[in-house]
């Protein structure tokens, strides 16, 4: 698992801190992987700044796209159901989930 | 006896705005545990709505319906400001995002202790990519 965000390194550093969160952080403060994967969201930071929108993306063990969950509702994330659904629909398939590393 | 249609009009209002402010604690607090909560706010939903329903029992059997009509009026604002929060002021335009079955877009981005982690990092292990809004 890995976040991306527009913060910088060292704000992801106190909130990973903080929050006590074991997975990178990745910081995109030019947006260019959230425009990569089509996910800027106009104007919704402070100050009118562009931010990600609201989003997960299941890749496979060979670097495809198996599942996203883009939000329609600033509050509306998906649950952990939902994403262990998606999980475990993905290393149903075989090879899609091969490497036994505790990643994810 | 005759302000007893106006208090349980009140205790309606009461339980309407106890619904709808009972719900900013909870997803602050608590989202990450209560995912369901933050997404369909039933809970608070089933407040709102008791609340509308002892209102409106109180306006019918009043006899003097204009105290209880009021609070009627506002339980009924209440929750329609609720429901303006909940699926209109927040919803945003449809974005597809990444098409499922293409490959994922290549990144090279610095994590939060200075290292530069690729998408190629994590190739042979599945990766949950999640983008945060961020501004904590």
């Amino acid at each position: 698992m890995a976040g991306v965000v527009v913060d910088p390194p060292a704000t992801n550093a106190d909130l990973a801190h903080q929050a006590g969160l074991a997975y990178p952080i990745l910081s995109d403060p030019e947006l260019r992987a959230i425009d990569a994967y089509g996910l800027r969201h106009e104007h919704a930071g402070p100050e009118g700044a562009d931010v990600a929108r609201s989003a997960s993306v299941l890749i496979d063990a060979d670097g495809v796209v198996r599942w996203t969950f883009v939000t329609t509702n600033v509050r509306v994330r998906p649950t952990p159901d939902e994403v262990i659904a998606a999980v475990d629909a993905v290393c149903a398939a075989p090879g899609r989930c091969s490497a036994p590393s505790g990643r994810l | 006896m005759r302000s007893r249609p106006a208090l349980l009009a009140a205790l309606g209002l009461a339980l309407g705005v106890a619904g709808v402010v009972s719900y900013f604690p909870v997803v602050i607090h608590f989202g990450a545990w209560l995912p369901r909560v933050r997404n369909g706010a039933v809970p608070n939903w089933l407040v709102v709505v008791l609340g509308l329903a002892l209102a409106v029992v109180a306006l019918v059997r009043a006899r003097r319906r204009l105290v209880p009509g009021l609070l009627v009026g506002l339980t009924a604002v209440v929750a329609g400001s609720f429901a303006a929060m909940l699926y209109v002021a927040t919803a945003l335009p449809v974005r597809a995002g990444p098409t499922v079955g293409t490959p994922a877009p290549d990144f090279a981005l610095v994590d939060q202790s200075g290292t530069t982690v690729r998408l190629a990092d994590f190739r042979g292990a599945p990766l949950l990519l999640v983008f945060y809004r961020g501004h904590w």
